[in-house]
């Protein structure tokens, strides 16, 4: 049987590569740019629209 | 139906599986970006029967849990188990005071005292840390006093008021790894070892997963650990000695994406299972 995977696209703000996303993302999630390697965080959804941002650098209070 | 806040900062992998957990299990989960909240008494509105608090931000999410508890909703973990548990020092005087055995420690504000502070330890090599600190961030280890006097001054000139808290503990000897035990209401519910040729063990340093069995000897250190903090969701990071384990440190809000994989165990379901039975109590 044939899967079928819902994926949605984005823009990475760093190197304007496609960033392939999983149809469950969020806002607020975590992903890479697999061509620069940048950590990015997704700003907005909207319908199949993804805003990304850089992610901020890690803090001092920062961990698990 | 029940509705399951998760408070967060941002969403890692950790909180993707924990909230496929929570649709598995047909939970109503909320997630609650703590960034953004306000939080007034007056006009707060917690439409949610319990919180799991995942913020990356410790500050922030202390924040969160001491309002939240203040107007009456159960937050996982809660204040009181997360003030012990973010802090080595806390840590470190709970696990003594219960008799856990745990390495031996200081804290010391100034270069004279830590002298003396590591010949009561008996001696160097010892590790220096942030008492609030994670990720294996700003460890040092110090082999003599050359390299105390530097780390010492580096934090006296360039740290925080909070890097100037010095902790000192005793430099245990690793083989090669070190273990993480994720505990649940007092129950080791699966291990890894963390296996690095570097001291510093971390997977967020490269440390490398691998499944560790547990045993009632492992077992029994980790619920006797996890009594003295306060109970609760806590992955504590053990060291293999020779005269059996200790618990070096106890994270409150852990990270566990790579350990469902070799452990075969369901760390996020375990996650919220413990959440629901909190609202059911």
């Amino acid at each position: 049987m044939l899967a079928i995977i819902v994926t949605m696209k984005a823009i990475c703000p760093i190197c304007d590569a496609p960033v392939t996303l999983s149809n469950d993302v969020e806002p607020s999630e975590v992903v890479t740019c697999k061509e620069c390697s940048s950590r990015l965080v997704v700003e907005s959804i909207d319908k199949q629209s993804v805003t990304l941002i850089q992610a901020p650098d890690i803090e001092e209070d920062w961990g698990e | 139906m029940i509705t399951l806040a998760l408070l967060h900062s941002t969403i890692r992998g950790d909180e993707k599986l924990i909230i496929r957990a929570a649709k598995k299990r047909n939970i109503h989960l909320k997630l609650i970006d703590i960034r953004g909240g306000v939080f007034n008494p007056h006009t707060y509105i917690a439409d949610f029967d319990v919180a799991l608090e995942r913020s990356v931000s410790t500050v922030k999410g202390d924040y969160a849990i001491q309002f939240l508890e203040a107007i009456g909703v159960p937050v996982v973990n809660s204040s009181a188990v997360s003030r012990v548990c973010e802090d080595k020092f806390m840590t470190s005087l709970v696990l003594q005071k219960a008799h856990v055995a745990t390495p031996d420690f200081a804290l010391v504000f100034g270069i004279e005292e830590a002298k003396q502070a590591i010949e009561s330890l008996g001696g160097y090599p010892v590790v220096i840390k942030p008492p609030a600190g994670s990720w294996g961030r700003l460890l040092a280890k110090v082999n003599d006093v050359d390299a105390l006097e530097a780390v010492i001054e580096h934090k006296d000139v360039l740290g925080s008021p909070q890097q100037k808290a010095i902790y000192i503990q005793q430099y245990m000897k690793k083989p090669g790894r070190d273990i993480r035990a994720f505990v649940i209401d007092g129950v080791t519910i699966c291990a890894i070892y963390r296996v690095a040729e570097h001291w510093i063990t971390n997977t967020a340093r490269g440390g490398v997963a691998r499944r560790c069995s547990v045993t009632n000897e492992l077992s029994d250190i980790c619920q006797r650990a996890s009594e003295a903090v306060g109970g609760g969701i806590l992955a504590m990071d053990i060291f293999e000695t020779g005269d059996g384990f200790m618990i070096n440190e106890i994270n409150h809000t852990m990270e566990f994406k790579n350990s469902e994989e070799p452990t075969k165990v369901s760390i996020s379901g375990a996650i919220v299972d413990y959440c629901i039975k909190q609202v059911r109590k």
